[in-house]
């Protein structure tokens, strides 16, 4: 059983979500330092590095394919996700979010990759953590405007690509499903067509379509 | 980052009209009507808080009764590690309990009773903890579950969405009867006299939301035991509880219960107090209603920290107490319910979902599911069916596992999955033939780690992570121990293997460190002018026997020491055991002096310059403190006489503690006393330039010069450790015999008021640095 909407019972538009998560894998698993990112999410807390109320960093790195290391604010969750046994940061817009669908979706990608940049930036150097740029993983949590649906998928993603051409321009993306069915609607993007965008180029181009 | 401060629901991607109460208006029909009406209630009393009108009091205690708790950081003040900082939450003016913020993240317990869970339960637990929580399910050592980093707001659906499938999170926390644990093997079980599933289903829906339970001063907690020998239940560490017996009366077999009144953990620790030998099962609930009822009318109402149902017992005495519920029995109005449930005790919880078969599985000889075999896979009292541990680090599970292990369930088990009292899952009815494919479907859910009851399955409480009231990390030390013994693996003796590890973060024994073969309390000391976090080792314990006797703290070794201490203490068991001896029965023998002595030079703490790891609390490289920190420069060198006095109390502790273990409990208390004294008198020395030894005296300047001023007041606990001296100062005047229980209780009150003066003294000096 679950408290899921059934498919029959959803209208066939979505609503916009309090709540979604949006991941980038790391390049190099094997030499990412856990402990190192507790040190630098309590740094980011004292130099206020990201927007929002900061409150707190919490270590779940004892639990396997977990979230790892989250630092906590009031709007947001942000987390060295380990699900899938494939880490990543993966952004989690919780509270406060407003405007349409897509301009919620193009915030949290936005802060997303601010993040990552941020961590980039402040592991250059020994052991840099550098993140995969042709892929990420959105994660609806938020069952009531977006249910892990057939339909939500199909009218999820053309909201999704609007988004992504603001990153990646006229490079097409593909969208596979993924994760348990009665999990939160989850979807794994890939860029196909030709192209590399760094990080930074990343962060610009989503600003920009963020506005 | 989306921070913008509007209406979320008034906008959507679509245009359409928003749907405040959406999970209410899609739910209503499936819940329950009452359910559905108290819920609707706590999402109005939600608003009229909000409105103004509602006091902080009234409010904390309604959200308490349903479950919704405070978090550490919820006054708005956090310590980043440099300077204290006030966290700016959108609704910054409103509050949801006293000093308490509406936006700041909240915790959240919800109730099942004797930890059973279904796996339609585990679906919606799964789906809760990723939407309004952190995507982490926390199971505790009462069976119950916690979600963190919830906003009050969210509570309302949460709840609805749980109530669904038969949860409620209804008197979860608060002055109320909390969740009624049992054993997790009852109704399985090769050593119960009966399954006490159905007695502890039937006291938990008979007190929930019971007039006769609504008046409490504090909590009362429930617990049942299939048997007397084995921990699963601990029902001497519990408020009410029962453990199975049968009597023949007229030749005929009766159920009952040995049944326990007056135990709990807590910063006193108190063993039950025996209330009737054998308690027929037609009684259980009348006798418990009967309890409820003296404890709402004698109990303590003002001062919180006696208010527990110990203390009115030990203040009664079992006799008085025994005689004031059975008085109080006799005078109930016959209820139906009292026995209803009794048809259907033989029936069992539970029961197989498939039949066995001849065919047995091969086993694929794999080193990790012989390891898996070995420890997490137990013998039921059902031939052909096992029951298998789940070990979950640190209680913790994410929505994925539990979810995957939900279809785990639906394939194996059904709905026999229970949590147990050291925070991890059992899956029941498993057939044998079924263990190989059953290890390999947890293998895939990263739920296979074969250390379930094992050393390294640590039992930590959440400490400084999420609690309000830690002082050092139980669970950043509890994740540093239990990779550094998992490191050690093989080349730990087989005979330390199964001993249990249990951590608190302060001396309220959420972690219950007071049963553990070795257990562990935060506390702070000043060393080389810094605050230190450091951790008293307690030794002594015992697990079995549900909780059958609580250890003592031997010293206070800082939290970088502890992996050291315990690699000695462990070697030392090792080494110096005779025969087959248990580790209880070898720290009695080797006595606490020799323990003591085997880690005194871990107690040290080098200089801030030299190792700054020390100054830090494991797995937080914040600079441990309680408010701004500052040092001279020279107060690194010098140590300060109320540290020397305050040594010296603790030193005259430990000595107690050895009179106790030596039987002399009159000699114990008095010592304890003493040390009680030596640190009254070292901190109001400070006041009183002069003051002398005698007792009147130092007992007048203490509270003239430290407690009367507030000063001496813990910030959660008030003058409850101030107040530990002053009666004890009276009960020495009006003379006083101690016996072992009222010995031990006054070493351990001796030792928190010895903590309160550290915390002063940590207080003080940090109000006077620069």
């Amino acid at each position: 059983m679950s408290t899921q909407v059934a498919p029959d019972v959803r209208s066939r538009v979505l609503s916009a979500p309090q709540r979604v998560g949006v991941k980038l894998f790391v390049e190099d698993q094997e030499a990412f330092d856990r402990a190192r990112m507790i040190e630098v999410f309590h740094r980011w807390i004292q130099e206020d590095r990201l927007p929002g109320t900061l409150v707190d960093v919490h270590d779940y790195t004892h639990v396997q394919e977990g979230p790892g290391v989250l630092l906590i604010a009031h709007e947001w969750h942000l987390r060295t996700d380990e699900a899938g046994g494939r880490i990543g940061l993966e952004y989690e817009m919780k509270r406060e979010a407003s405007g349409t669908l897509s301009e919620r979706l193009g915030e949290a990608v936005a802060s997303l990759l601010e993040a990552a940049a941020a961590l980039e930036q402040d592991t250059a150097g020994d052991n840099p953590v550098r993140f995969v740029t042709r892929e990420m993983v959105f994660r609806f949590t938020d069952r009531l405007a977006v249910p892990a649906t057939d339909a939500a998928f199909e009218e999820v993603t053309p909201e999704l690509e609007k988004v992504l051409a603001g990153l990646y321009g006229d490079a097409p993306v593909e969208f596979e499903r993924v994760g348990h069915a009665r999990g939160p609607l989850t979807l794994h993007m890939r860029v196909v067509g030709e192209g590399e965008w760094t990080l930074e180029e990343l962060v610009s181009g989503a600003r920009s379509a963020a506005g | 980052m989306g921070v913008e401060q509007q209406n979320p629901m008034t906008t959507n991607g679509s245009g359409q009209a928003p749907e405040p109460r959406a999970w209410k208006a899609r739910l209503g029909s499936r819940l329950g009507e009452k359910l559905s009406r108290e819920i609707d209630s706590f999402e109005g009393q939600i608003e009229q808080k909000r409105a103004g009108k509602l006091t902080d009091e009234v409010f904390a205690e309604m959200r308490l009764r349903r479950g919704v708790y405070g978090q550490r950081y919820d006054n708005g003040q956090r310590h980043d590690g440099v300077s204290s900082r006030e966290l700016v939450f959108p609704n910054a003016e409103l509050t949801k309990g006293p000093g308490t913020l509406w936006d700041a993240p909240g915790m959240v317990r919800i109730k099942n009773p004797f930890g059973a869970l279904t796996a339609d339960q585990m679906d919606v637990l799964a789906e809760v903890s990723e939407e309004y929580a952190d995507g982490i399910l926390h199971v505790t050592t009462r069976q119950d579950i916690q979600l963190h980093f919830v906003h009050l707001e969210e509570t309302p659906d949460l709840m609805r969405r749980l109530g669904v499938v038969g949860i409620t999170t209804h008197e979860a926390c608060g002055n109320a009867v909390r969740n009624v644990t049992a054993c997790h093997l009852s109704g399985v079980c090769t050593t119960q006299t009966f399954d006490v599933t159905p007695y502890a289903a039937a006291v938990s829906d008979f007190l929930l939301g019971h007039p006769d339970a609504q008046e409490f001063g504090r909590k009362v907690k429930p617990a049942f035991s299939g048997c007397a020998d084995r921990p699963c239940g601990l029902v001497k560490m519990h408020d009410i509880g029962g453990i199975a017996r049968v009597r023949e009366v007229d030749g005929v077999e009766r159920r009952g219960f040995e049944f326990y009144v007056g135990g709990g953990l807590g910063a006193v620790p108190h063993q039950a107090e025996l209330f009737d030998e054998f308690l027929p099962e037609e009684e259980l609930l009348p006798i418990c209603q009967s309890i409820s009822r003296v404890f709402a009318r004698l109990g303590e109402k003002d001062v919180r920290s006696r208010a527990r149902l110990k203390f009115l017992v030990a203040k009664l005495g079992i006799e008085e107490f025994r005689r004031l519920v059975l008085e109080d029995r006799a005078g109930l109005t016959e209820d139906s319910r009292w026995t209803a449930f009794l048809d259907d005790v033989h029936k069992g919880h539970d029961g197989p979902l498939w039949q066995i078969e001849k065919k047995r599985d091969k086993l694929t000889p794999s080193p990790q599911l012989e390891a898996w075999l070995g420890t997490s896979v137990t013998q039921q009292r059902q031939p052909g069916y096992k029951v298998v541990m789940i070990y979950l680090p640190l209680g913790d599970i994410t929505a994925d596992q539990i979810r995957g292990l939900a279809d785990v369930a639906r394939r194996f088990t059904g709905d026999a999955v229970r949590m147990t009292v050291e925070q991890n899952l059992a899956f029941r009815w498993v057939r044998e033939s079924d263990l190989s494919a059953l290890h390999e479907a947890l293998e895939e859910l990263a739920l296979a780690d074969p250390r379930a009851e094992t050393l390294t399955d640590i039992t930590a409480c959440p400490g400084t992570d999420t609690c309000k009231l830690g002082i050092s990390s139980s669970r950043g030390l509890a994740r540093t121990l239990m990779d550094h013994l998992e490191t050690r693996g093989e080349e730990l003796d087989e005979v330390v293997r199964g001993l249990r590890i249990k951590i608190s973060g302060c001396f309220n024994s959420c972690g219950q460190h007071h049963m553990a073969d070795i257990g562990f309390w935060g506390v702070s000391r000043k060393r080389n002018g810094y605050n230190v976090p450091h951790f008293q080792v307690v030794l002594g314990g015992q697990w079995a026997e549900n909780a059958g006797s609580y250890g003592l703290a031997i010293v206070a070794v800082p939290g970088r020491n502890i992996p050291a201490a315990t690699d000695r203490i462990i070697q030392y068991y090792v080494d110096e055991r005779e025969g087959d001896e248990g580790f209880k029965a070898f720290v009695t023998r080797v006595g606490k002096a020799s323990l003591r002595t085997l880690l005194q030079d871990l107690t040290e703490v080098p200089a801030y310059e030299q190792d700054r790891s020390f100054y830090s609390n494991w797995g937080d490289p914040r600079e441990f403190t309680l408010g701004d920190m500052g040092v001279g420069e020279c107060a690194g060198q010098i140590v300060s006489p109320v540290e020397f006095g305050l040594q010296a109390s603790e030193r005259e502790i430990f000595s107690a503690q050895d009179r106790l273990d030596q039987g002399d409990f009159n000699g114990a208390a008095d010592i304890a006393y003493g040390a009680m004294l030596i640190a009254a008198r070292t901190l109001a020395r400070e006041k009183e330039i002069g003051l002398g030894e005698d007792p009147e005296a130092v007992v007048a300047a203490f509270k003239t010069h430290l407690f009367d001023p507030g000063l001496f007041h813990d910030p959660f606990a008030g003058g409850k450790f101030g107040n530990y001296l002053f009666r004890v100062h009276r009960e020495r005047k009006n003379g006083f015999e101690a016996t072992p229980s009222r010995a031990r209780q006054r070493i351990e009150e001796a030792q928190l008021f010895i903590e309160a003066a550290h915390s002063y003294h940590v207080r003080t000096a940090e109000t006077v640095s620069v």
